[in-house]
C-alpha cells in the first residue's frame, strides 16, 4: 500500500530527525537535526510550521511533557511517528535511494559508469 | 530561575515575552515559548529567535484560517514570503476600506485613498526593482520615518482634527511599509547563506 501525498525534501528531514531522535523529539533537537542532515542553517520557524502540517497529516502524533524549570516551567511538545508517516517516509527514502542509484551509475569517472535501466519487477 | 548549580539563569526580558504570549495562538504558545526561552542566550539573539520564528507561525495559522494549501518547498522564501504578502494585503486593505465602518466620520474624504494609492505605487516600485541598492534603502528608511511621524501625529498629538479613516489608512501605510522593508531589505524569511 503506498501513501497518498508524497513528502517534500524538508518534510522528509523533519521525519527523519524525528525517527533519529527518538524518545526526544521536540522542536529544539529536531531544528538542531534538521540543521546537520540539511548541511546548513535553519529557522525554527519552518520547523514549527512542518510539524504542524506533519500532524495535520496524520503523519505525526504529539504530546505536551511535564513543565522543566530549565524552559521556565514551560513544557516541551514530543513529537512521534504514526504509521502512516513512517510508510510515507519509507517509501521516500526508497525513492531517494533509486535516484541515488541512477545518479551514481550515470557520474562519469566511478568505475562503475553504465547506463541505468528500470527495475523489471515494477 | 535557578538551576541545580544555583546559579541564576538568564531569561528573556519579560515585557518581550509578554508581547509574544499575545502574539501566538494558544495551541501553540506553550511550547514554543519554553523552546525560545531555552535556546535563549542573549536579549539580542533572543529578538533574533522571535523574528525568525513568530512570522511563520502566524503565516501558518492564517493559511490554516484561509484554508489555502500549503506550499511545500524547501525555499523557505518561496514557502512564506510570497504567500504571506498577498494573503496579509488580502486581510487588510478590506479591512482598512470598509465605507460603512463605525467610526469612519460622515462626509468624503479623499486623503486615506492618495495615500494608498501613494503606497501602492510604492510598493509596486520597490517590487520590481531588482537588487536592493543604498538609493531604495535611504528611499524606504525616509519613507517609514515620515509615517512614525503622521501616525505619532494622529494618535499623540491633542486636537489634531484628522478624519479617523486617515488615520486608519496611515497606520496600514505604515504596516505596508514595514512589511516592504522586511521583505526586500532584511528578507527575514530567507535561507540564511
Amino acid at each position: 500500500m503506498t501513501t497518498k501525498d508524497t513528502l517534500g525534501q524538508f518534510e522528509q528531514l523533519v521525519l527523519t530527525a524525528i525517527v533519529t531522535l527518538g524518545e526526544e523529539a521536540y522542536t529544539v533537537p529536531i531544528q538542531h537535526t534538521v540543521t546537520d542532515l540539511a548541511g546548513k542553517p535553519v529557522k525554527r520557524g519552518p520547523v514549527s510550521v512542518t510539524l504542524m502540517r506533519l500532524e495535520e497529516k496524520g503523519y505525526v502524533r504529539s504530546w505536551l511533557a511535564d513543565p522543566t524549570p530549565e524552559r521556565g516551567g514551560k513544557s516541551k511538545r514530543y513529537f512521534r511517528l504514526e504509521p502512516l508517516g513512517e510508510r510515507a517516509l519509507k517509501e521516500s527514502a526508497e525513492t531517494a535511494k533509486r535516484v541515488y542509484d541512477a545518479v551514481r551509475a550515470w557520474i562519469p569517472g566511478n568505475g562503475r559508469s553504465r547506463k541505468w535501466k528500470p527495475n523489471p519487477a515494477r | 530561575m535557578e538551576t541545580q548549580s544555583g546559579k541564576i539563569s538568564p531569561r528573556p526580558p519579560r515585557f518581550i515575552e509578554a508581547i509574544v504570549r499575545r502574539t501566538l495562538p494558544p495551541a501553540s504558545r506553550e511550547h514554543v515559548i519554553g523552546d525560545m526561552r531555552e535556546e535563549y542566550v542573549s536579549r539580542l539573539g533572543y529578538l533574533r529567535d522571535l523574528y525568525q520564528t513568530i512570522p511563520f507561525i502566524l503565516a501558518e495559522r492564517i493559511r490554516v484560517w484561509l484554508s489555502t494549501p500549503p506550499v511545500d518547498s524547501f525555499q523557505t522564501q518561496t514557502l512564506i514570503s510570497r504567500r504571506f504578502r498577498l494573503i496579509l494585503a488580502a486581510t487588510l486593505i478590506p479591512l482598512f476600506l470598509l465605507p460603512n465602518a463605525p467610526d469612519t466620520a460622515p462626509g468624503p474624504h479623499p486623503e486615506p485613498v492618495l495615500l494608498l494609492i501613494g503606497a501602492l505605487v510604492t510598493v509596486h516600485w520597490l517590487r520590481q526593482t531588482p537588487a536592493w541598492h543604498a538609493c531604495a534603502r535611504v528611499l524606504s528608511g525616509t519613507l517609514l520615518a515620515v509615517q512614525a511621524g503622521i501616525l505619532f501625529f494622529l494618535t499623540w498629538v491633542p486636537g489634531a482634527a484628522v478624519p479617523p479613516g486617515l488615520a486608519r489608512a496611515t497606520v496600514f501605510v505604515l504596516l505596508l511599509g514595514i512589511l516592504v522593508f522586511w521583505i526586500h531589505n532584511k528578507n527575514p524569511f530567507s535561507e540564511r547563506k
